[in-house]
């Protein structure tokens, strides 16, 4: 994947355009307060007498037109009379006429002087109240507010769009000009001025209107000029120099407005020169130009369809305006001009918000809740379905039919049958025409999910994730992360993402916490209260990554997802974000089904080389152990786990001899089994390789092997090897051994005075002992395992209870006196688990016979094995 | 410490604070004129309302009873010699009063209406001329004072530099929409330039804003009698009758339509009407009771009671020594002597006028010796000559008000039967139509039969 450049707000474009908009909202809030003073202006009670004024000269006020109903219309003032004198005053100018209106209240009788068919004539008018207009003018200020709202949206949705912004610019123009300039005028002071915001956003519409068609909905146009190398007046215009396009018209209007001079009542239009409506109308004509270019240049399908749309709209909605403005003769409010100009000029807010919804056009989405719609057309359908039974009921009245009984069920029968088929025909045609691409993706989603939940395996999951999720909502790329040793792992994704990613506690309770998907940039003051968030969050933007997700299970924490940006499409939508957390949560629970099923395939192959080790270490053991023939050895090796530290082995030590070792190795399971092969190979190597290697020597050999390897670990060891009637001995770390008397009674075996573990320390001196023993006596080597062995309350085996169980025994054989100590112990224990690794090692002097002496009491035989 | 400069800040306010309210005072309390007694200025702005109503027999009433309650009122002295009330002596002493009246006792204003008039009774034009100058630009461009705009606008309007008081007028009344004299003075501008349609809306507005006033009503009336609207006339000027009853110049201007209108009888009654009202005694001094019996005469064929009512009993001179119906019975009766004396009477009046600066009714008396000049040359045949001094008259004489809309309307014809007898049909149609297109009915008059 190749290196992305992120946009960032360091973008000299993008912080200009991100400076502008604090100025724009201020200008569209004074353009709505202007438009809504306006309005409310006119529901401020006034005494009015009817007449909407337009001025010829400042001392030649004529009526526009008169309110029907008014006080003027029923004095039998027209259009085209000039106002002469308002309540015996004359006349001087229009603002001269509101203060003298203001003299008078709502009700009071008010002579006129007027000048019609060249006579001066005086008339009696009767003010009313201040009406807001006619029907016409709640036409426009619908329309005006409109695209205020229409402009609003596309702003808030696309805040650093340069096209947006240019077209909430032009929404709030449009606005303050059909609510202002169009307003039915009449003596109020504020009329002027708000005449004149009106007049001001006429002269900025057109440039506006220019400006946007060219940007609209991507500046394909100029771009291409840009790469063909030429237009560069254009391509600087429009690209840097659009403030100069802002300035011309204001520029020409006042030339305009110059030029008109003495002919102006002639030579304007609604209060305007005509110059002004020419330039809005070549703005337009120019404008439609530049959205078709942009149009035929967009790649996409949709984009194109969108902009055709947009365009015929703007046609048949604003060139009639400026056509009816400029060629239709009379006054801007009347009919001609409404049915002509402004009836049409609804087309371009319908349609460019269809474009929107429709072909999501300036990257908006717009989420529609498909029950809201459903409700709206059913209601428009009973409503249609009522009219349509009202319309026949009154076209057959006086026909036979409806006035038979039979009607009502014919009619019933007509709107059962037929009302149910309809409406589900128009909510096809709904699904088709706005949610055909969110049920696609809805469908792509689940499809996803469900593929995940389907693989067992893990890679499958993750390749199902990372590889499809990007194509269905658009990403560049998908990266997932997963936990492993504590740290968090990448298992999929671009090689450009890092290794690893360090596991940061904030981050995770604050992604938990959220549950979903969160935009780096939407961290909070997360990334301020933790400088290691504030790390991660920019090594992953600088990587392109602009979206994080954790995954989790009921049972743990597995990861996060990584998600980039979107080239060319608008951040996730809340309805793409609710499918996307979904998916999410399947992919933990397929995630966390891969990771159970690699766990316990791990741990079946564990237990598999477990046991395979505890062969393997039980093999290491011998059958049986022999030093010597007037001796029996008994000797049995319980590991506390599967495998354990604990061993014996027969050694030889020279001249035909062997001795027998017992070796408790620190540390249990896999480590103490390790250390156990390490030590029993030592020990066997140094006696194999040197013949009649002394025990002391021998000891001394293996401290320093075993200390070598620097693993900390010691091995308690004991050697006996026979020597006549007595055992040479030698005890490093091992518990004292036993030594059962002939007459019973039990006593340790005197140990040498050095007798640290092999491997505790660099050096060790070694000495070894003797000790004679009678037919008849037993000797009982043992490891610490045993005595350490605890009862389910605790309680330790111990040292005297060893004794005791090997003073109680009878027997004579060593192995049936390991049985009846290993018997004893499974007794104390119950069961339980061994704590530590139990030896047992016995040794008696065998009879003549060279078997062991004989019970005084038989006992069952006892086989010299290990026990399992 | 803080006692102290609280005490201070008190004492330092007690002291500013008559300083503040004096010069707020001496900015915005100045009396608009002045005078010792408020009973004085009451009647004084009575009586100028009065005068802006054109009734000037109650403006005098008010007028002399603002001097009575204060005797130095400079503004009353002045509005009092100008209306030529009392005698002679006491005009003259009002002028004298008014020259040598402390002017550091007047306002602004005062100042300059007292300086301005003195130098126009005076006969110092240019002096008038420079006063009003200086005033107006101490006031500068945006001055709003009605008093001096109007000195402006009438000054203009006597000279008869009509479209400098027209746009006088209309500065006025931009800035002063109701000043009634100005709406008139519009009306009777166009009128007198023929443009009726303008004058009318004029008049109509000046109707408008002063409904109760007779003024409005009287004009109205004389444009419609102009123009040929008797019935119309006549109920303009009873209105304005019913408004006030003894407004002379309505009661005037209802005679004239009724001769006009060749009804005699009531013509006759209607001169009964204005010799018994003390607001029309102006007229008998004028000599306008004697003359309009002489008309009525010589219409009715009486021919010698016509000579009788103007050459004896005073009436000629009461005329100033010349009158349009005396002039003609001399030609008539080959008293060219009496013809020629006439002429020299009319030749002062316009040598006093053209000295005095102001065309005035210099143009009128123009008009008037050279259309009694033309009916001199008509009666002994010499009709081309005739036509062109006819025609001169026509060119002096303008629609202004009903009496001189009525001669420019009489040479008109005269004109019209000359060129016929000169053999000049196209001059005949042109005047025909002229005519035609201000009053048609006057076409069927015949006044000259008596010439031929």
């Amino acid at each position: 994947m190749p290196p992305r450049t992120r946009a960032s707000a360091t973008n000299p474009a993008s912080k200009r355009r991100a400076n502008l908009l604090p100025l724009l909202l201020i200008f569209g809030l004074l353009c709505f307060g202007v438009a809504g003073l306006s309005i409310a202006d006119m529901f401020v009670p006034r005494p009015y007498d009817g007449v909407v004024l337009y001025k010829i000269a400042s001392d030649d006020l004529r009526v526009r037109e008169v309110v029907p109903g008014s006080g003027a219309d029923l004095a039998g003032i027209e259009a085209g009379n000039r106002i002469m004198g308002i309540g015996r005053t004359a006349l001087r100018d229009e603002a001269h006429a509101a203060k003298l209106l203001s003299r008078y209240r709502i009700g009071d009788h008010v002579p006129y002087l007027i000048k019609a068919d060249g006579r001066a004539l005086e008339v009696d008018v009767k003010l009313g109240r201040r009406q807001i207009g006619d029907g016409i003018y709640f036409y426009i200020c619908a329309l005006g507010f409109a695209f205020f709202f229409v402009g609003l949206f596309v702003l808030v949705r696309q805040p650093g769009l340069l096209a947006s912004q240019v077209f909430f610019l032009l929404s709030c123009l449009f606005q303050v000009f059909l609510v202002c300039r169009l307003r039915p005028a009449s003596y109020s002071g504020v009329d002027s001025w708000i005449l004149g915001l009106g007049t001001l956003a006429l002269v900025l519409l057109p440039p506006a209107f220019l400006h946007f068609y060219v940007l609209f909905p991507r500046p394909a146009w100029i771009e291409s000029l840009s790469e063909e190398g030429r237009g560069r007046p254009l391509v600087w215009l429009f690209r840097k120099g659009w403030p100069l396009l802002y300035f011309t018209t204001p520029v020409l209007f006042a030339l305009g407005w110059w030029f008109s001079g003495a002919k102006r009542g002639e030579r304007w239009f609604s209060d305007a020169p005509q110059l002004s409506w020419w330039l809005l109308g070549i703005s337009l004509f120019l404008g439609l130009m530049a959205l078709g270019a942009n149009g035929r240049r967009l790649l996409g399908a949709r984009e194109r369809r969108g902009v055709a749309l947009v365009l015929a709209g703007s046609v048949f909605g604003l060139l009639p305006f400026a056509v009816s403005s400029l060629f239709v003769g009379g006054q801007p409010n009347s009919r001609a001009f409404l049915m002509f100009g402004l009836i049409p000029l609804a087309l371009v807010p319908i349609t460019f918000t269809y474009a929107i919804v429709r072909f999501q056009l300036l990257d908006i989405r717009i989420i529609l809740r498909r029950s809201l719609l459903y409700t709206v057309s059913t209601a428009l359908l009973t409503g249609l379905y009522a009219g349509t039974i009202a319309a026949f009921n009154s076209m057959f009245s006086s026909s036979k039919l409806v006035s038979s009984g039979y009607f009502p069920i014919i009619l019933a029968l007509a709107i059962v049958l037929l009302f149910d088929p309809v409406r589900k025909r128009v909510q096809q045609l709904i699904d088709r025409s706005f949610f055909a691409g969110r049920s696609h993706l809805e469908q792509a989603m689940e499809d996803l999910g469900e593929a995940m939940m389907g693989r067992s395996d893990l890679q499958g999951a993750v390749g199902e994730l990372v590889d499809r999720l990007p194509r269905i909502l658009g990403f560049r790329f998908a990266g997932l992360y997963m936990l492993r040793r504590a740290r968090l792992e990448r298992i999929a994704g671009p090689e450009e993402l890092p290794i690893r990613l360090p596991v940061l506690p904030e981050l995770q309770r604050y992604l938990a916490k959220r549950r979903g998907v969160r935009r780096l940039d939407q961290m909070g003051s997360l990334p301020l209260r933790s400088p290691e968030v504030a790390q991660l969050v920019e090594d992953l933007a600088r990587e392109g990554v602009e979206a994080v997700a954790d995954l989790a299970s009921r049972r743990r924490h597995i990861g996060l997802v990584l998600l980039s940006d979107r080239p060319g499409r608008a951040p996730l939508e809340d309805e793409e974000l609710v499918l996307l957390e979904r998916l999410l949560s399947q992919a933990a629970m397929a995630l966390e089904t891969g990771l159970l099923l690699e766990e316990r395939t791990q741990k079946a192959e564990l237990e598999r080389e477990m046991e395979i080790a505890a062969t393997i270490q039980a093999q290491l053991l011998p059958q049986a152990v022999r030093i010597g023939d007037q001796w029996t050895v008994s000797a049995r090796c319980l590991p506390a786990r599967l495998v354990g530290g604990d061993f014996f082995a027969q050694l030889p030590v020279g001249a035909g001899g062997d001795a027998v070792i017992y070796g408790d190795v620190s540390g249990k399971s896999v480590s103490g089994a390790m250390m156990m092969m390490a030590a029993h190979e030592a020990l066997y190597t140094l006696a194999m390789a040197m013949e009649e290697l002394p025990p002391e020597r021998l000891f001394a050999l293996a401290n320093k092997r075993l200390y070598g390897l620097g693993k900390r670990s010691f091995v308690a060891l004991g050697y006996f090897a026979g020597n006549g009637d007595s055992l040479d001995y030698l005890v490093a770390g091992q518990p004292p051994p036993l030594l059962r008397r002939l007459d019973g009674t039990v006593e340790e075996l005197p140990l040498p005075e050095h007798r640290v573990p092999l491997g505790a320390l660099p050096k060790g001196e070694y000495a070894p002992l003797s000790i004679g023993l009678k037919p008849g006596e037993l000797l009982l080597a043992y490891s610490d395992g045993v005595t350490d062995a605890r009862s389910p309350e605790g309680e330790f085996f111990g040292e005297e209870r060893l004794e005791d169980v090997v003073a109680s025994t009878v027997t004579l054989d060593p192995d049936d006196l390991v049985s009846q100590v290993l018997a004893a112990v499974k007794a104390f224990t119950r069961g339980g688990l061994l704590y530590d690794d139990v030896t047992l090692l016995a040794i008696g002097r065998s009879s003549e016979s060279g078997q062991a002496a004989p019970d005084p009491e038989p006992s069952e035989p006892v086989d010299v094995k290990r026990e399992e | 410490m803080t006692r102290q400069w609280m005490w201070f800040a008190l004492g330092l306010a007690a002291l500013l604070l008559p300083v503040f309210l004096w010069l707020v005072q001496s900015r915005h309390g100045e009396p608009e004129w002045t005078g010792r007694s408020p009973e004085a200025l009451e009647e004084l702005e009575a009586g100028l309302d009065d005068l802006a109503r054109q009734y000037w027999n109650d403006a005098v009433v008010h007028f002399e009873r603002a001097l009575e309650l204060d005797p130095d009122m400079p503004i009353a002295k002045l509005q009092l010699a100008q209306l030529y009330a009392g005698d002679d002596s006491e005009r003259e002493r009002f002028w004298r009063e008014l020259e040598e009246f402390p002017k550091d006792q007047l306002n602004p204003r005062e100042q300059f209406l007292i300086e301005y008039w003195t130098h126009r009774h005076g006969g110092r034009p240019a002096e008038a001329e420079a006063v009003l100058e200086r005033y107006l630009a101490q006031l500068g461009e945006e001055n709003s004072d009605p008093h001096a705009l109007s000195v402006l606008c009438n000054d203009r309007w006597e000279r008869q530099q009509w479209d400098e008081a027209e746009v006088c007028y209309r500065r006025l009344i931009s800035r002063h929409p109701n000043w009634v004299q100005a709406q008139s003075r519009l009306g009777l501008i166009a009128m007198a330039q023929g443009q009726f349609e303008l004058a009318d809306e004029s008049f109509q507005t000046f109707r408008y804003i002063a409904p109760d006033q007779a003024a409005p009503h009287d004009s109205i009336g004389q444009l419609q009698a102009v123009l040929g609207q008797y019935e119309d006339a006549e109920r303009s000027f009873q209105h304005a009758l019913e408004v006030k009853a003894d407004y002379c110049m309505a009661v005037h201007h209802l005679q004239r339509l009724y001769f006009m209108w060749g009804k005699w009888q009531q013509a006759d009654a209607t001169l009964r009407r204005m010799e018994s009202l003390d607001t029309c005694s102006y007229l008998d001094e004028w000599g306008v009771f004697c003359a309009t019996r002489a008309w009525s005469a010589y219409v009715g064929g009486d021919v010698e009671g016509a000579s009788q009512e103007l050459f004896q009993g005073g009436c000629l001179e009461k005329r100033g020594g010349f009158d349009l119906l005396a002039y003609r019975l001399a030609v008539l009766g080959d008293d060219f002597q009496a013809a020629d004396a006439m002429e020299a009477a009319i030749e002062g009046f316009i040598s006093a006028k053209e000295s005095a600066g102001f065309q005035g009714r210099r143009s009128y008396l123009e008009a008037l010796l050279f259309h009694s000049r033309g009916v001199r040359l008509y009666a002994q045949g010499e009709w081309p000559e005739a036509c062109e001094l006819f025609k001169r008259a026509d060119g002096l004489s303008l629609y202004w008000g009903l009496e001189r809309s009525r001669f420019k309307l009489f040479n008109l014809m005269h004109l019209q039967r000359c060129y016929e007898r000169s053999g000049h049909p196209t001059g005949v149609t042109a005047t025909r139509q002229k005519i035609s297109a201000v009053n048609p009915k006057v076409l069927t008059e015949d006044w000259l039969s008596d010439l031929d």
